[in-house]
Order: C-alpha cells, then structure tokens, then sequence
C-alpha cells in the first residue's frame, strides 16, 4: 500500500515536474505569436466585430472562427522564415528578389503603416472622449505609454509589457459574460450559415472587410522582426507554433466575445465602428459600455506600439542600423528615432483641425491591397527555397494549404479594396 | 553656414546608402525558376492593374466631382 501511494506521489511528482519545464520553456519563447495576433485586433479590427454583430447577431461567428487558422498558417511561415534565416521579411525581399521588389514593399509598407497608425491614434481619441478626456491629453497619454514600453534598451521588457495589454485586450470576454449571452445561441452560430436577409452585397463587404482585419501586411514583416530580434533558433520552432496558435486563438475569441456583446445588445442597430457601439451600450449596461471603450483603447495601443516598430525594424533591416529593442537609445539612434517620428507624426495628424481622416482610412486598405500580396507571394517563394529553408523549407501539404489561402486572401482583400474605392459598385 | 553643410552632407549621406542597398541587392539571390517568374509577373500586373483603379478613382474624383 505504502509502496503504491509512493508510486503515485512520485508520478505525480513527475507529471508537474514536467509541466513546470514545459511551460517554463514557453515563457521564455512566447510572445512574438501572441502579440501579434492579438494586436490584429487592432482598432480597426474591434470596429469590423462590433459592426458584424450590430448587422448579423451570431450568425457569422463560424466565419470568424475560419479565420483563426487562416492568421495562423500565414504567420507561421513567418516564424520559421526569420528563425533560419534571422532575417527580417524586408531584408529577405531585398536580398532574394533584388531592390525594385525591396524598395516597393519597403516603401509600402512605411506609407501603409504610417496611414494604419493614424487610424489606430483615431481608435484611441475615440475611445476615451467617452470618459471626455480631450484628444490631445489622449495623444499624449499614448506616446508616454509607447515610449515607455521601449524606452528601457531591453525586448524583454518591452514583450512582457506588450503581454500585459494583450491580456487587457481579452476585457471583451468579462463584458460578455456580463450580459449574459445565450451559449446556446453562440454555439449554433459557430455552424456555418447563412444570416436572415440572405445574401447581400453588404453581407459581403462584411465578410471581406473580417478577412481584411484579420491577415494585414505589417503582420507578416513584425513577427519575423520579433522573432530575430529576440534569438529565436530553428530549434525553438515547434514552440514558436504553439505561441502562434495560442496566439491565434486569442484573436478569435476576442472576436467572438466581441460579435457576442454588440450582436446581443446592438442587434439590428446601425454602428459605424466601435467608439459609436460603446457609447450606444452605456445606456443599457454601463460597465459594459466602459469595457468595450478600454478594450478600444488598449487595441489602438497595441496595434500602433508593433505596426510602428515593423516599420523601424524594416528600415533598420535594410539600412544596415543597429535595430534591436536590446540596444539602448544611444546604440540605435536611428531605430528609435523613427519609432517616435512615425508615433510623433501619427498623433499630430489626428490632432489637425479638419484633416481628411475618412480619405487616410480609405487609403490605408488600398494601399494594404497592394502590398499584400507581393508580401504574401514572396513569404511563398522564400519557404519552398531549400537553398535557404533546408529541411524547413514548405512540405506539399503547407503549400497547398498556404497557396490556398493566400489566393483566397489576394482574391477578398481585392474586391474589399474595390467596394471601399467604389462603395456604389455593391449597391 | 556650416550647418548647412552638415544637412547637405547628411542628406548626401543617404543618397550614398541608398546607392549602396541599390548595389548590394542589384542581382536577385533567388533561383529564378519558371513559378518565381511568373509570380513575379503576376505581382507586376496586379501592381498595374491597382495602379489603374487608383488613377480611375483619382479622374473621377478630380474630373467628375464623383
């Protein structure tokens, strides 16, 4: 008997032992995956999922639940990418595919950034001027806070920090839960189908604008920047998958609890983008209202702090600058200086009396359109590169898989591009 | 005066850099393998092909008042 409980102690002892290592090795390996995929649902993104809801209630949840793997298999290529290669995506497409190709998704990439942080800078005024806390004191509070985050000269600080909001960004969950949602309801809506009215062009430019959300071109050069920059080796692959997948995961249900507070509360009312279903819920449950507001601001925050450093990652990649969160201001003056110039200048923008916001918004998606897919096809090419991949390189099954999606991706993101530049096309 | 010739020299200075990348990455280091070029070409016409609905949006706008 004694032996037995002995046996069962010392198994015990083991099996804990041994999740105590496991997830003490993914500690120290996590965090590009999840941040970025969490940072997906930017302001933008919480935008696209309110209005979703607010329009369709439940009924495309299993959409969104589609696109989780979607995020995932792009993003794992990227992994694996700048673990082998550790390069950033801007400095592989420099050197595999010569300077035009370099330039343009260079230059590309900073314009559509630069445009994208506008719209996250316009997420977070929005966001607290519900509290009525002026549009300046915002701008100011965000470039504290993003300053702060990498002002300390170490990428583990700055991830850590990062986590942090991440967690914050899953507020949408609680608020759910406290509207009571039917799971019942939750649940049917994860099996596909079609909403009530049936088809329509707006159901469509719904359906394309979650897609363009979801997969964005920043994503892709950021998550190889990161994981070069924190040292992930070929060794650490498979645990990098697993932080893209948690990480994936996290941006559905983010999505989800999102859908599940505006489809319940907002069902059938008009919203044009997150702040408006905030303040539209305060009256029914003001806690609610509060939490989508925080959860609004804080996914501003995230987005701008990674789509700003993507950019400087990528200039520093090709312009040969020290370009590491682990070097201290003074050893990489010029990575930082456009980390500030870029958050310094997005945060004016807003701040100008009159300026053509609605336009920048509309050229974010045409100019993400055009750099998507040149991103995409290269992340292709790069994979199925033995020369460079070794045994890393695509198997059959990813390619089919990844071709599959990225021509589904280059197909939606074109057409949602078209109905934003023609919005009569779909009428 | 010589700070103007520091940003002169500053902006000379990036001028030289970006020759430099342009040097560095003249020649593609990938194999050019039948899908590399027609994936190529195939990004080349999606360009021109958004270039143009760009300027048709840009007409219509300026043109059109549409």
């Amino acid at each position: 008997m004694r032996g037995l409980t002995m046996s069962i102690w010392s198994k015990l002892y083991y099996y804990l032992h041994r999740a105590g290592k496991f997830l003490k090795i993914f500690a120290m390996i996590a965090g590009p995956g999840i941040i970025v995929m969490v940072a997906d649902n930017d302001a933008g993104g919480i935008t696209t999922y309110a209005v979703t809801g607010a329009k369709y209630g439940y009924s495309l949840l299993w959409f969104l639940v589609l696109l989780g793997p979607i995020a995932y298999f792009i993003q794992e290529m990227t992994v694996r990418l700048g673990a082998v290669t550790k390069r950033g995506h801007a400095e592989a497409i420099f050197d595999a595919f010569g300077s035009f190709w370099g330039w343009f998704s260079l230059l590309d990439l900073v314009f559509t950034n630069f445009l994208t942080m506008i719209t996250e800078f316009i997420g977070m005024t929005a966001a607290l001027s519900i509290f009525g806390v002026p549009a300046w004191i915002t701008i100011i509070i965000c470039w504290s806070i993003m300053g702060f985050m990498i002002i300390q000269g170490r990428y583990w600080t700055w991830e850590k920090i990062a986590i942090l909001f991440c967690i914050v960004n899953l507020i949408y969950v609680p608020a759910a839960f406290l509207i009571h949602p039917s799971f019942k309801d939750m649940l049917g809506g994860i099996i596909p189908q079609l909403p009530r009215g049936g088809i329509t062009n707006y159901f469509f430019f719904l359906l394309m604008a979650d897609v363009g959300t979801t997969i964005a071109p920043w994503m892709v050069f950021f998550q190889q920047s990161t994981v070069v920059d924190k040292g992930v080796q070929e060794k650490d692959i498979n645990w990098s998958r697993l932080d893209t997948g948690i990480g994936a995961v996290l941006t559905v249900v983010v999505a989800v609890f999102v859908i599940a507070v505006t489809g319940k509360l907002l069902y059938g009312v008009d919203i044009q983008s997150a702040a408006q279903a905030a303040i539209a819920i305060m009256p029914i449950n003001k806690y609610v209202g509060t939490l989508i507001a925080i959860g609004l601001f804080d996914a501003g925050l995230l987005g701008a702090v990674c789509i700003s450093l993507a950019s400087s990652w990528a200039f520093g990649e090709v312009f040969g600058w020290a370009h590491s969160l682990n070097q201290k201001v003074r050893e990489a003056p010029w990575f930082y200086a456009y980390y500030f110039f870029d958050l310094l200048l997005a945060g004016t923008v807003v701040l100008i009396p009159n300026a053509p916001l609605v336009l920048i918004t509309l050229f974010v998606q045409v100019a993400a359109t055009t750099l998507l897919p040149a991103a995409l096809v290269f992340l292709l090419l790069l994979l199925n590169n033995e020369e460079l991949m070794g045994k890393f390189k695509n198997t059959l099954f990813e390619n089919i898989v990844d071709c599959g999606i990225i021509i589904g991706l280059i197909v939606i993101s074109t057409g949602y591009t078209i109905s934003v530049v023609f919005p009569n096309i779909l009428h | 005066m010589p700070n103007v010739k520091q940003a002169f020299s500053r902006i000379f200075g990036l001028f030289d850099g970006i020759r430099e990348i342009n040097n560095r990455y003249k020649v593609p280091r990938l194999k050019m393998t039948p899908l590399a070029r027609f994936s190529l070409l195939f990004l080349r016409m999606y360009l021109i092909f958004m270039i143009a609905v760009l300027m048709y949006k840009f007409i219509l706008i300026t043109v059109f008042h549409q």
